[in-house]
């Protein structure tokens, strides 16, 4: 099953210009520097499809997102984990229609820090779309399970 | 009219609660829980006129909650705003007794267009 990278951008660009009314803008390759902080939200896509659809975005933007969700200035961390979350939600949730089967979606997880990887062992990485927001930069990745899901951190 | 935005997320339900006031519902008071536990117990206490609810949530989701309100007798307005938008969930939902399933993303115009005929 091969997931369109148009699809998945046409999903991200609307979840984020309906819900925050920010502009996602596709770029062809990453700008973020090393030691820069990024926060990771996973959200896992589980039934007749498995796998994985992960938003990697950098603090400043995800603090930019969640500001816009919640109407404040100055969001507190766990209000961006949570805004980033569902941000990965909302992403995952559509994408699924566009999977075979009958699949349902996992509670995001979020992971934040510097220089961090989200890996899927025994998996594909079927889409890797880039984007900047406001000068930020955003990923987004589709990775494919094999048989069953884990995932490591490195 | 009552309405209680049920979802894990305070971001989202921040969300929600703009697109109803966008959407012209502004008028009415608006409660929020951040589970489906804590739903139920607002629910029991003080019975609102619609329910707005996410459905994946942890310990009790959307569904769970609405099925646990029709077996207590409870005949509380419920609809889904929810990033699941399966067919699987929309049959599920209707016959569980929810009048609604707005999926996520939603702008204020859908809101005014699934919400009038339930708040009118």
């Amino acid at each position: 099953m091969h997931l369109e990278s148009e699809d998945i951008r046409k999903v991200a660009e609307t979840v984020w210009s309906t819900m925050l009314g920010m502009e996602l803008a596709p770029v062809e390759a990453p700008s973020n520097a090393k030691d820069e902080e990024f926060l990771t939200a996973c959200v896992s896509i589980i039934g007749d499809w498995e796998g994985i659809t992960v938003l990697h975005c950098s603090a400043p933007l995800a603090r930019t997102a969640a500001s816009a969700m919640l109407g404040t200035e100055e969001p507190q961390s766990d209000e961006v984990r949570d805004a980033l979350g569902e941000l990965a939600n909302m992403t995952g949730g559509n994408i699924k229609p566009l999977l075979p089967g009958k699949c349902e979606l996992s509670l995001p997880s979020i992971i934040e820090g510097k220089n961090h990887q989200v890996t899927m062992p025994g998996s594909e990485l079927m889409n890797h779309l880039y984007f900047e927001c406001q000068g930020q930069p955003l990923e987004i990745l589709v990775f494919r399970g094999k048989q069953g899901l884990s995932r490591s951190i490195k | 009219m009552r309405i209680l935005i049920v979802d894990d997320s305070r971001a989202m339900r921040n969300i929600v609660r703009r697109r109803l006031r966008e959407a012209g519902f502004g008028d009415h008071a608006i409660e929020e829980a951040g589970t489906g536990a804590e739903a139920l117990t607002q629910i029991k206490a003080a019975e609102p006129d619609l329910v707005m609810s996410d459905f994946n949530m942890p310990d009790m989701n959307g569904l769970q909650l609405l099925q646990r309100l029709r077996s207590d007798g409870f005949k509380t307005k419920f609809g889904f705003v929810t990033s699941e938008g399966s067919d699987e969930l929309k049959n599920a939902a209707n016959g569980a007794g929810a009048l609604f399933v707005i999926v996520k993303p939603f702008t204020p115009e859908i809101f005014q267009q699934v919400l009038k005929p339930v708040l009118s």
